[in-house]
Parts: C-alpha cells; sequence; structure tokens
C-alpha cells in the first residue's frame, strides 16, 4: 500500500478555491442524489429488463442494416458482427447491440419517423417504454446536468464537471481533486488555478465528443478537469520528490517508511492507464470515459508548459524557488 | 543472506507498483479481445484471450527480470528493499543467459506450481530455491540485518511437507489424465448449444408429412398443440429480427404462447391475432384462449366486421389448418365428445409426427365411447413402445377405467397388465408413477369393498379415527408410501395433511405431531413451523407449540425451543412437564439465573414440601433418555444437590 503523504496540504486556509470546487461538487451530489433516487431504480429495472433490451438491439440491428447498409460500414468490426448474429435470431448478440442502443441519438430519430413491419405488438411495447423512460430522464440530474447528445449548449459543457454517477466515483475525483488541488493552489493561486480547472473540464469534454461521439447517454464527472490539475503539477513539479507513506501488508517496523518519487511518476502512471483504458474497452458500450481523461490531461500539460516558459522568458521568480520556501 | 521477507516484498513491489502499468498497458488490446467475444459468445475466444493475456504479462515479467539482472543485479523491487542477486562462485552480476534461465524458472515455479516450491526458502541452508540452484545464484543484502541459516527443524517440516505435496500432485494429474482417456473415448458430448436445438429438430423431420405449401410456422404450432415440442421452437420460425415481412394472424398466435409468462405480452399478442386476421382460425383460437383466460364476455371485442364471424370450433373440418384441428380436438376431449374426437383424430391421422398423441387421445376416446376392449387391445400394444411418460399416461388411465368398469360389472380383477406396468416403472424410482400406483391401490381396495370383498382398508381406518373418506384415502397413500420407505414422498403427503384445507383439524393436527415427530432437524420443522406461526387457534395453537417445544429440545435447538417456549409460558407455567423443560433450555441458553428460578418453581410446584431436584416426584412423567441426560447434566452444573 503506497499513498501520498497529506500532512498539513489540506489546510482551508491555503487552498480555498479547491475546497469551494469539492464544496460546489458536494452540493450538487447531494441534491441530485436526492432527486435521482426513486427514478434511478426504475430507470435501471425498466433499461435491464431482458425483453426490452433485446426488442431494442433488434430494432438497432435493423436501423444499422438499413439505407443499403450506409450506417453500418462505418461501424466497427464487433458492431458489424453484432448485427449480422442478431439479424439472424441470436438473441444473446441481440441483447449485446441493445445495451449499444442506448448512446445512439440517431437510432432513436430514425425510429421515431420509421414504419416497420414485422412484430408490430414489441415495437409498439417498446415504444411505450422508450417514452416513458425518456420522460425519467427529463427528471433526473445526470441527463439535465451532464453532456449528452440531446443536450450540448454551453450550460452543460461547464455542468457536467460537477456532477457524478455513483458514491464512489465522487469520493475518488474529491480526493483526488484535493491532493492536487491543495498543492497547486498556493503555488498559482485561486483564479488560475479556477481557470485551469474549467478549461480543462472543456478540453476533456471536446476530445470526449470529437473521437467517442457524443453519445445518448450523458458525460458526467469532474475527472477531466481533475485529469488537467494532476498533468498541471507534473509539469510544474516535475523532478521534485513528492513524500509518500507505504507499507507492506501491514505496518510493521521495516516494512513501513516513507519514500520519496519524482512528480512525473504520477503523470506516467496515469497517462498509461488511461491509454490502457482506451485500448481495452469497447467504445461502444460505453463505462469510464478515458477520452476525456486524456483530453483534461492534455490541456493541464498545455497549461503547465505554458506556464514554465513564461516564467523564464519573464525572469519572474521562479518556480523552483517558490516551491523550496 | 537475504531475509525472506524482504524477498518477498521485492516480488511485490515489482508486481504491484512496477510492472503493473506496463502490463495492463500491453495486454490491453487482448482485454478488449476477451471483452469483444464475451459479447458475441465466443467462449472459446475468451479463455484464449485470457490465456493470452497471462502469457504477456508473464513475458513483460520475464524480460524486465532478465534485463535488470544482467544489467543492474537487482530489479527495482530488489533495489528498493536491499537485495542483490549475484553468481554463486564468482560474486558478480549474473551473465545474460542465467538471467534468463532464472528468471524462466522463476516463473515457471508460479505457473506450475502455484508458488509453493518457493517454500525451500525455509528449508536449504543457503535459502536457495529452485530458480537459484538452477542458475547458479545467490541473493545478498546490503542491509544490516540478515538472515541466519534455517534450523533442522524448519529445513525437515517444509522439505515434508513440499514432498506431501509432490504426491499429492501427481495423484491428481494422474486421475485427470485418466478421467480425459475415459471421457474421450465415451465421447461426452461437449457443446453449449441451447436444450432447445435439439428438441426442436422434431420440426424438421415433420415438415415431409405437410404439403409444400404449408408454413414451416403451421407445421411447428400443430406439433406445439400435439405437446411433441416446446414453445421455445416456435421462435425460429417467425424471424423476430426481421421487420420487413408483414405479421400474420399466425404469428402473434404464436408470439402469444412464446410470451405465456407475460400477462401483459400474451394479452397484447392474442388482441393482435384478430385485428390482423379477423377472419381467421387463428382469430377464433385467439378469443376462446381470452375467453378462457379472463371472465370477460366475447362480444366485448368485436374486432371484426359484423357480417362476418371467426369461425367457430364447430367449424373444424379437412380445411382448417392441423395445428386448429388438434387443439379442437383437445377441446373436445375437455367437454367429453368422444365421437367429435375420434373425427378430428381421422382427419389428422396421415401425419407420421402426430401418431403417439393421436393414439393416446384415440384409446381414451374409445374408452369414453364403451368400447372397451378395442382401446385396451391397441393400449396394450401401445405402451411399451412409447416413452415413458406417455405410456404412463395411457396405462394408469386405462387401469383405473378398468378399476372402475369391473367394479360396476362386479368383477374385480384388477387390470393385471397395466398394473404391472406401472409398478415395474415406480421401482426404477420414478416419483410420479409411485403416485398413481399408489392411487390405483387405493381405488382398488375401494372396489374390493364395493364388490363385499372384505372391508377396504380405508373403510375401517376412517371408522376407528372417525375420519372422513378422503381423510383415511390419503392416510392410506401415507401408509404405503411409508411402508415401501419412500421418506420423500411421505413427507410430502404430511405436508400436505397439514397444510390442507380440506381435511379435519383433529386430522391436521394429527398429521402435524406425526411430522414434527419424524424430523431429524430443525431444517426439516421448519414449515411446519410456519404453519404453528399462521394458526390461530387458541388452545390448538398451544398444543402444537408444546410438540414443537419437544422436539426442538429433543434436537438440541435450544434457541429455537427458548423461543417456543416464550410463547407458551404464560399458559404452560403450572406444568411441571414445562418446568422442567425451561430448567434445561434456560441453562443452555446461558441463563443461569433463569434457569435457577425455574428449577426452584419446579421443586415447590403444587405440593407444600418441596422436591429435591435430583428426584423426579411420582406426579411427574420422565422424558427421552436425551432429556433426562440434559436434566441430570444441568443439575449438577447448578450445583443442585
Amino acid at each position: 500500500m503506497i499513498f501520498p503523504f497529506l500532512n498539513g496540504i489540506l489546510d482551508f486556509r491555503r487552498a480555498p478555491v479547491t475546497w469551494l470546487l469539492v464544496l460546489m461538487n458536494l452540493t450538487v451530489f447531494v441534491f441530485s442524489s436526492g432527486i435521482s433516487g426513486g427514478t434511478e431504480k426504475k430507470f435501471t429495472e425498466m433499461i435491464y429488463e431482458d425483453e426490452f433490451l433485446i426488442t431494442q438491439g433488434r430494432l438497432y440491428a435493423e436501423f444499422l442494416a438499413s439505407d443499403d447498409g450506409r450506417n453500418l460500414s462505418g461501424r466497427s468490426e464487433l458492431v458489424q458482427q453484432l448485427v449480422a448474429g442478431a439479424r439472424e435470431g441470436d438473441n444473446r448478440r441481440a441483447k449485446n447491440l441493445g445495451y449499444m442502443a442506448t448512446r445512439d441519438q440517431d437510432f432513436f430519430v430514425w425510429m421515431e419517423m420509421v414504419e416497420l413491419k414485422g412484430d408490430q405488438v414489441a415495437v409498439e411495447i417498446w415504444r411505450e417504454g422508450w417514452k416513458e423512460l425518456h420522460q425519467l430522464k427529463e427528471r433526473h440530474p445526470s441527463f439535465l446536468l451532464g453532456l449528452g447528445s440531446e443536450r450540448m449548449q454551453l450550460p452543460q459543457w461547464i455542468s457536467y464537471m460537477f456532477a457524478h454517477g455513483s458514491m464512489v466515483h465522487f469520493l475518488g475525483n474529491m480526493l483526488f481533486l484535493l491532493i492536487f488541488g491543495c498543492m497547486l493552489e498556493p503555488l498559482l493561486g485561486g483564479l488560475v488555478l479556477l481557470l485551469i480547472y474549467l478549461a480543462a473540464g472543456l478540453g476533456g469534454g471536446l476530445l470526449y465528443v470529437l473521437v467517442d461521439g457524443p453519445s445518448l447517454s450523458p458525460l458526467v464527472g469532474a475527472s477531466g478537469a481533475i485529469s488537467g490539475l494532476v498533468g498541471l503539477f507534473c509539469v510544474l513539479y516535475w523532478s521534485q520528490p513528492v513524500r509518500y507513506i507505504y507499507w507492506l501488508f501491514l505496518p510493521v517496523k521495516g516494512y513501513l517508511g516513507f519514500v520519496y518519487l519524482p512528480a512525473w511518476v504520477v503523470l506516467f502512471i496515469w497517462l498509461v492507464s488511461d491509454l490502457a483504458g482506451i485500448w481495452s474497452g469497447v467504445k461502444e458500450l460505453g463505462g469510464v470515459a478515458y477520452t476525456a481523461h486524456l483530453g483534461g490531461q492534455l490541456v493541464g500539460l498545455a497549461f503547465g508548459l505554458a506556464i514554465l516558459l513564461l516564467r523564464r522568458s519573464f525572469q519572474v521568480e521562479g518556480v523552483q524557488s517558490k516551491l523550496a520556501r | 543472506m537475504a531475509m525472506p521477507m524482504d524477498r518477498l516484498g521485492s516480488v511485490i513491489v515489482d508486481l504491484f507498483i512496477v510492472l503493473t502499468p506496463a502490463v495492463t498497458l500491453f495486454s490491453a488490446p487482448l482485454q478488449r479481445l476477451v471483452l469483444e467475444s464475451f459479447l458475441l459468445g465466443f467462449s472459446e475466444m475468451i479463455w484464449l484471450s485470457r490465456a493470452g493475456q497471462w502469457l504477456m504479462g508473464v513475458a513483460i515479467l520475464v524480460v524486465y527480470q532478465t534485463i535488470f539482472w544482467r544489467v543492474f543485479g537487482a530489479t527495482l523491487g530488489q533495489m528498493f528493499f536491499g537485495l542483490r542477486v549475484v553468481d554463486l562462485h564468482s560474486g558478480a552480476r549474473l551473465s545474460g543467459p542465467a538471467a534468463l534461465l532464472r528468471s524462466l524458472i522463476w516463473n515457471a515455479q508460479w505457473i506450475f506450481f502455484l508458488g509453493l516450491t518457493f517454500l525451500t526458502v525455509f528449508s536449504h541452508q543457503f535459502r536457495r530455491s529452485w530458480h537459484d540452484r538452477l542458475a547458479d545464484s545467490q541473493v545478498l543484502t546490503l542491509r544490516q540485518r540478515a538472515a541466519a541459516k534455517p534450523s533442522q527443524r524448519d529445513a525437515l517440516v517444509i522439505q515434508g511437507f513440499l514432498a506431501g505435496l509432490a504426491y499429492l500432485l501427481a495423484v491428481i494429474v494422474v486421475y485427470q489424465l485418466l478421467a480425459a482417456a475415459h471421457s474421450f473415448r465415451h465421447g461426452v458430448s461437449g457443446g453449449n448449444s441451447g436444450v432447445s436445438r435439439k428438441d426442436c429438430e422434431a420440426v424438421d423431420r415433420a415438415v415431409a408429412d405437410w404439403p409444400e405449401s404449408t408454413r414451416r410456422l403451421e407445421v411447428a404450432m400443430a406439433l406445439f398443440a400435439a405437446g411433441s415440442i416446446e414453445s421455445e421452437c416456435l421462435e425460429p420460425e417467425l424471424e423476430l429480427a426481421r421487420f420487413e415481412r408483414r405479421f400474420e394472424g399466425l404469428d402473434y398466435l404464436a408470439l402469444a404462447f412464446l410470451h405465456a409468462d407475460s400477462q401483459r405480452r400474451s394479452d397484447a399478442y392474442l388482441k393482435a391475432v384478430c385485428s390482423q386476421d379477423p377472419d381467421s382460425f387463428a382469430c377464433s383460437q385467439a378469443q376462446i384462449i381470452r375467453k378462457l383466460a379472463t371472465t370477460q364476455p366475447l362480444s366485448e371485442e368485436r374486432p371484426y366486421s359484423k357480417d362476418s364471424k371467426p369461425p367457430s370450433l364447430r367449424s373444424a373440418d379437412s380445411s382448417a389448418p392441423a395445428y386448429y384441428r388438434l387443439w379442437a380436438l383437445r377441446q373436445a376431449m375437455k367437454e367429453e365428445d368422444p365421437k367429435r374426437a375420434l373425427e378430428l383424430i381421422g382427419s389428422l391421422e396421415s401425419k407420421a409426427s402426430l401418431r403417439t398423441f393421436l393414439s393416446v387421445e384415440q384409446v381414451k376416446a374409445w374408452w369414453a365411447l364403451g368400447q372397451r376392449e378395442r382401446a385396451r387391445g391397441r393400449a396394450e400394444i401401445l405402451a411399451p413402445v412409447m416413452s415413458s411418460v406417455d405410456g404412463l399416461d395411457m396405462a394408469s388411465f386405462i387401469c383405473g377405467e378398468d378399476i372402475e368398469f369391473s367394479c360396476q360389472r362386479r368383477d374385480s380383477s384388477l387390470c393385471q397388465w397395466s398394473f404391472d406396468w406401472v409398478s415395474r416403472q415406480s421401482t426404477a424410482a420414478q416419483l410420479p408413477f409411485i403416485d398413481r400406483l399408489a392411487l390405483l391401490w387405493v381405488r382398488d381396495s375401494d372396489c374390493r369393498a364395493q364388490l363385499g370383498q372384505g372391508e377396504p382398508e380405508w373403510m375401517s381406518l376412517s371408522q376407528q379415527e372417525s375420519l372422513l373418506p378422503e381423510e383415511a384415502k390419503t392416510l392410506l397413500r401415507l401408509s404405503r408410501y411409508q411402508a415401501e420407505g419412500n421418506e420423500l414422498k411421505a413427507q410430502i403427503i404430511l405436508q400436505e395433511l397439514v397444510e390442507g384445507e380440506d381435511f379435519g383439524l383433529d386430522y391436521r393436527l394429527r398429521a402435524f405431531k406425526g411430522k414434527v415427530q419424524g424430523s431429524r432437524s430443525t431444517m426439516d420443522m421448519a414449515q411446519t413451523i410456519e404453519f404453528w406461526r399462521k394458526l390461530q387457534l387458541g388452545h390448538q395453537s398451544h398444543y402444537l407449540g408444546q410438540v414443537l417445544f419437544e422436539q426442538a429440545i429433543e434436537l438440541g435447538d435450544y434457541s429455537l425451543a427458548s423461543e417456543i417456549g416464550e410463547s407458551l409460558e404464560q399458559r404452560l407455567v403450572e406444568e411441571r412437564d414445562f418446568q422442567r423443560s425451561m430448567v434445561v433450555v434456560s441453562w443452555h441458553q446461558g441463563q443461569k439465573k433463569v434457569a435457577r428460578q425455574w428449577l426452584d418453581r419446579w421443586q415447590h410446584q403444587g405440593s407444600s414440601e418441596a422436591v429435591a431436584p435430583s428426584r423426579l416426584p411420582a406426579s411427574d412423567s420422565p422424558k427421552s433418555q436425551n432429556f433426562e441426560k440434559s436434566w441430570r447434566a444441568v443439575l449438577r452444573q447448578l450445583g443442585a444437590r
């Protein structure tokens, strides 16, 4: 077990903006848990009912295969095979395709216009279900605040950073925000930090929308913005030692202690895990938005480099000496 | 020499901190492959990809270890703990090939022996494990704290343990080889295809019986109506993933059967049948099904025009599709119209795939018409060549009918052939058969009684115990099961009796008692406990409670006994039996004071003199041996003289 040794850095007076951000996230989280309680459960029940998913998958396969396969040609090999299987009656593939359908805006637009034959009853039941889901969504905080293909105006680009999907998501992000924010704010000042935070969030969202495509299931979370802080931190502190506390199984003498590692190690690990996440995932299924992390990180790195260059060119008190204090 | 703990620590640092990023990164594509294979349902690929991931991890580890041992003499983890790997003889860093060898052996120990052979570090005098020995290396520490040689005892223990493991491993490997050879020879059916694939082949075979123009779905529906296939087999015929074809009424009817478990969906489908094809046979069937399912009058829904109506059941002549005629046949038999049934059977006889079903119905129809000899003759030929369930159906039907008939004819000969057949099947320990056997016995003794050939067993039972005939007959079945040693069935009958509302209360209480006392564990008693809790009958409830209470003590479940005792306390507090039990129960619950109180109460109960605890007063009846033993033990513990 290894962990950064946080002695004394979490002081509120040293990093007011960071704590403010945490507070804002907390407020949003508490409010949305209150609102979403019942709807969350119903939503999950409905959306994971077998028959509903299978029908949805079949319809999605129909959509993808329509227009002489125009909709299908741009898709990945996986999706093409799923479609082929679903159309031949493989229910398992149809169901998995159904999961993927929930993210595709074009599909639902198509469903509103198209006239289908075949099992009309199933289609009707699906349509009713879908309408109900849509109404539930209108009331669910993640959908209101998050960045999804139906809602992509400026407010959503900022509000998405403050909404979180689950308690674990929220706590994890807040932990990292505190660690990195509290180390950076005394160095840069609250305003600069805030600006970089928001910029990184925007960058993360942008990369996500460009690469993974905006999906009907919205993007939520502060991970992009926080990745930006991580990137920034690692550039500014590049070879500075950061103190960690470690222990092996149990905190016993000889196997418990402090170790100093240079800051770039964190960047390396973050980068590697994001890349591994992107490469090991199936884009169409969603899950953790590693591209958003990456986007945020790039923004943070860019800002870090910019600051270093600025300091050097203006011969202002260097980062190093400020750190030495 | 290096401390083993340090070496372990270095491994942990290496694996979990240093290498994890690299491994996750390089195995990411394989991870994706696992996910994709899962989505596509390629189960073999999943295993292969996972294996690939493992191999990738091992490969990375080997490269890492080899390079670091060669160049630095230690991996990063080992550097952190101040260890160095050196050549045994020269004390220098390992050469390239040696490092590679060491790494390969190191990994092999994990893969093949789960790392257990690393324990030799604790037994070998220089703390060298296999990878050290084969690569001529040694691990040293740069720190102050070093390890000494292991003691003789440690060494022997570890060596013995490993030797034992080696034998165990050898045994397991040999066993697996034999098992694999065995299954290979006897051709185990691999394959994870769904059950339905195989069973639905009947549809393929049956298609030959029908004219070319018939839809496959129609054939499947006919087989479904005859009970030859399950509803799942209708699905492939419907092509549900295609939306180009206009669905007919028949399609929706099939879908209604397919979704029979969802009220909402099946109803929606049945409605759709008539909106699609209002004049069809399918619509007629759908409407009747809906009428049977609900109590709504048919006239409420009139999706068809006023001038035309869907055909009624009556019109199921040779122009009607086969599935419709089969369904009409079933209805005819239900409504006890054997003539009609035979007509319909006649019109379907040409279909080889329906023969079994039709034959059984034919036998039943003949019997119903009074053509008994004909029916019995046919049944005798058919029963042995049918599947067991169909054959049993037929045989027990005939036998039961035979008994009735011969009774009315004052001729009590049991239908020997079918009775033998049923008994033979039941000795193959198939439960539903045993049930039939018992029922046949009951009908037989009934019959004999009617013919004055002695009283039926149930009658005397009924008189002795003042039971109703139904109750007595059930009890007779119960005694048959118990005589045959069929515990399971006996318990089921007892449970039916306990819960069955049709039987007299006294009878149920007796059954309850029997069930409780026959229980070997409180799990067996669980259902009866439920029954007791639901029963709110005043003194009856107490009677039952007492039975449960005693049995719980007998079985040693004192917490259950305590719980029941609490609810009985008010009523039974002055009963000596109960008081004695409560002494034992509260003692076992750790409530010494309470136990003492109960003991005092018992000692002074109902007499002017106190009774010595070790002596049972004459008014008390001794209980079971188990209980008396506990009683004496508790008395000793309480320090009572």
